[in-house]
């Protein structure tokens, strides 16, 4: 029992043939079907039409030949099927089985005559013209010979007939033509369009600027169906040199930089099209010297004045120069414009978020380095108070207390205290308003030429008793020539009266000298004690403010902190530099330099606060 | 043995720790007239070897000192289980809300900011003695 799918595969052989039979067999399959139909339908009908004997078996021979025809055309078809593909063969064998059948039917004067009208028609609409003036000749030249054969010359009917089955023929051939040629510039604008879509989508990949302009390069070469393609970006794209040069695609099919006699040619070609239009695009096809033809697009948006690039594809000698439609060339233009200007863009914008990054980096830099003076500033208020809040304590405490004691050498003690720490209080103040007045550029400077010598006699002087009182040795070595200074003598003074100072304080019982001379441009002045010394760790914090180092397990000192942050801040503000040389447990000596005055020029800075590090020439 | 520990300790002397010898000076003397009995140390270090030595019943902490700052000296007080009887004043310099915040998370029951009130820190005195 056949089952429902070899029924349908015996249709589907029946209609369309073998699965390997060519396209372009396919059209002859289908009539060698339609006829085996036509033999199927007629066969059994020529039983119940009213004709002879004869003229029924006549059919039937007809009917046979036909039938072993299309066996011969579908077993002949897949072996020449040049011989079937041209039209002729099937015309003139079409043709002959007709004209039988019109024998049958009673002649070329017969009503028959009209089933060849049909078949010229169809014929015509297959082959075209030849293969349907074959079979027009057949039929004429079958009939001439019939009709002579009976009439002996050329009646009017066979004329009027024949004339008619010519023009047919011409008429349905001309059609035809129309047709196909339709067809074609249908099929060739598809293929086009599908160029386009496949260049197209190699746009785009990518948003950065070189791989951006590589695409374009490559989707030129596709559409264009050329290697020799190339790129070369308008001026205002180029950023750098880099940026100008010409980009090809070459015969490896890779995006590349062209070098040599073919660079100049297109970039010559680039050049010499792009000039002379001021917007649009060449859509011509021109000659090169070389034979060669070129064709330039200048790649431009609505919304830019000047060009994006031209793209230029040039194709060898020889070669044929594709035909592309100019709307095609519009759009394949539109779009490598918008992908060239979204590249350019982009790499702007990257440009310009790194510039942002980093100005965001300073930014920060700048927030932090605010918030580390915020901080400081914070830090200098809380020290103050801390520190002036510690001898109004004692103030505060002992003048309540005076009122209950009696005793006079108790009452005497506490107003020594209520003194002594009134006097630290009221040098604190002064330490905090100068360092205020200096660190914020405040202070005024009583700029002169200072003998140094002079400052130092004063300063050991007021020393004196305060020496005698803790028992201490003073040695005094101060170099005779002592060259003049440049600076303000009140606070120069200060800077060597705060070391003694810290040195009596340190050394108590001790020995204490003070030191001066000449060292090539500039004056140095050390004090030193032997006492208990700085830690080496200690020795960067001793200029700090309120950073009293050192262990206090005895004594407090009851210096302010801030003493040697100001003799740090008057010694630069003079050109000088203060360090400390300390070994702890024997003593420190702290030595400051000062530039030796030569003439006023180098200093006149220095009224306006200005403090450059910078040593007067000798 | 028999005796409660309160009752010791309420006789016992009230130490003082600072490193400005005019402080302690002027503490001395106010406890002293108020009937109590002093101890001073100059330093962290010290002070908490003798708050060890003696368990006091009250303690006066600087908190800006040399060798253990007062934070650390009263950290310690709070973690020895034999001082678990002894108050902590915090006197300091110190007179902002953070540092008032730091000494009550360390274990301080009392801050009070130089420069102080001598009968104020009396009248503190009292309380907290008498409470105990």
């Amino acid at each position: 029992m056949l089952s429902m799918p070899h029924i349908r595969r015996a249709i589907a052989y029946f209609w369309a043939g073998p699965p390997d039979l060519p396209g372009s067999l396919s059209l002859e399959w289908r009539f060698v079907a339609v006829r085996w139909l036509g033999i199927m339908f007629v066969a059994p009908g020529l039983l119940l039409a009213g004709i002879t004997a004869e003229q029924r078996l006549a059919a039937y021979i007809v009917l046979l030949v036909a039938a072993i025809y299309n066996v011969a055309v579908q077993l002949t078809m897949r072996r020449w099927p040049e011989l079937f593909v041209s039209g002729y063969m099937t015309a003139i064998g079409d043709a002959l089985l007709n004209i039988a059948m019109v024998g049958v039917g009673g002649g070329f004067d017969s009503p028959f005559y009209y089933l060849l009208f049909t078949v010229t028609i169809s014929a015509a609409m297959r082959y075209g013209y030849g293969p349907a003036m074959a079979m027009v000749l057949t039929y004429v030249l079958v009939d001439g010979v019939e009709t002579l054969r009976n009439y002996g010359w050329a009646t009017g009917p066979f004329i009027f007939r024949s004339g008619f089955l010519f023009l047919t023929a011409l008429l349905a051939s001309y059609l035809r033509e129309l047709a196909r040629k339709a067809e074609i510039a249908l099929q060739v604008r598809l293929r086009q369009a599908d160029l386009l879509n496949e260049a197209t989508a190699m746009l785009g990949a990518s948003l950065e600027f070189e791989p951006a302009l590589h695409s374009v390069v490559a989707a030129a070469a596709h559409l264009f169906g050329s290697h020799h393609v190339a790129l070369l970006p308008s001026a205002d794209l180029t950023e750098n040199q880099k940026d100008s040069r010409v980009i090809y695609y070459d015969e490896r099919r890779v995006p590349s930089e062209v070098t040599g006699q073919t660079e100049e040619l297109l970039r010559q070609w680039a050049r010499h099209a792009s000039s002379p239009v001021p917007a649009g695009y060449h859509l011509q096809w021109e000659a090169m010297p070389s034979g060669w033809q070129a064709l330039a697009l200048r790649l431009s948006l609505p919304t830019r004045q000047a060009s994006l690039a031209t793209l230029a594809v040039v194709v060898p000698a020889g070669q044929t120069a594709p035909d592309l439609a100019p709307d095609i060339l519009n759009s394949f233009a539109e779009r490598t414009a918008l992908t060239i200007e979204n590249a350019s863009l982009y790499r702007a914008l990257a440009l310009r978020s790194v510039d942002l990054q980093r100005a965001y980096g300073d930014l920060a830099i700048a927030h932090q380095e605010l918030l580390g003076l915020d901080e400081m500033k914070t830090n200098f208020l809380a020290n103050v108070s801390h520190e002036l809040r510690t001898p109004l304590s004692s103030i505060r405490a002992f003048s309540e207390l005076l009122l209950s004691y009696d005793d006079e050498s108790v009452r005497t003690e506490f107003l020594g205290i209520i003194n002594s720490e009134s006097e630290r209080l009221s040098r604190l103040v002064n330490d905090v308003l100068d360092i205020t007045k200096i660190e914020s550029g405040h202070m005024e400077w009583h700029m002169d030429t200072v003998d140094l010598a002079s400052v130092l006699n004063d300063s050991a002087r007021t020393f004196t008793t305060l020496i005698e009182k803790q028992n201490l040795t003073f040695h005094q070595q101060i170099a005779e020539d002592l060259p003049l200074v440049y600076g303000d003598r009140d606070r120069l003074q200060q800077v060597v009266g705060n070391l003694l100072g810290n040195a009596v304080k340190f050394a108590p019982g001790g020995t204490v000298t003070l030191t001066a001379g000449r060292e090539g441009d500039v004056i140095y002045v050390s004090v030193s004690d032997n006492g208990i010394g700085i830690a080496p760790e200690d020795r960067d914090r001793v200029f700090e403010k309120f950073q009293q180092v050192g262990d206090t397990l005895t004594e407090k000192p009851q210096g302010t902190g801030l003493g040697l942050a100001i003799c740090k801040d008057i010694v630069e503000h003079h050109r000088g530099h203060i360090w400390v040389e300390s070994q702890l447990g024997s003593g420190s000596t702290f030595t400051f330099t000062l530039p030796v005055y030569e003439n006023e020029a180098p200093y006149r800075d220095l009224e306006s606060g200005n403090v450059e590090p910078a040593v007067a020439r000798a | 043995m028999t005796q409660e520990p309160s009752t010791i300790r309420k006789t016992g002397p009230i130490i003082l720790i600072d490193d400005e010898p005019y402080i302690l000076r002027s503490l001395s003397y106010l406890l002293t007239r108020e009937g109590y009995e002093v101890e001073t140390a100059a330093n962290g270090e010290e002070g908490l070897a003798k708050v060890r030595e003696i368990q006091p019943p009250l303690v006066f902490l600087d908190i800006m000192m040399p060798r253990m700052n007062g934070y650390e000296v009263c950290e310690q007080i709070r973690q020895d289980p034999n001082l678990a009887d002894t108050h902590v004043i915090m006197l300091s310099a110190k007179g902002q809300q953070i540092d008032r915040e730091r000494g009550f998370l360390g274990g301080a029951d009392e801050y009070m900011t130089k420069p102080f009130s001598p009968r104020e820190i009396a009248q503190r005195v009292h309380e907290l003695l008498r409470s105990n």
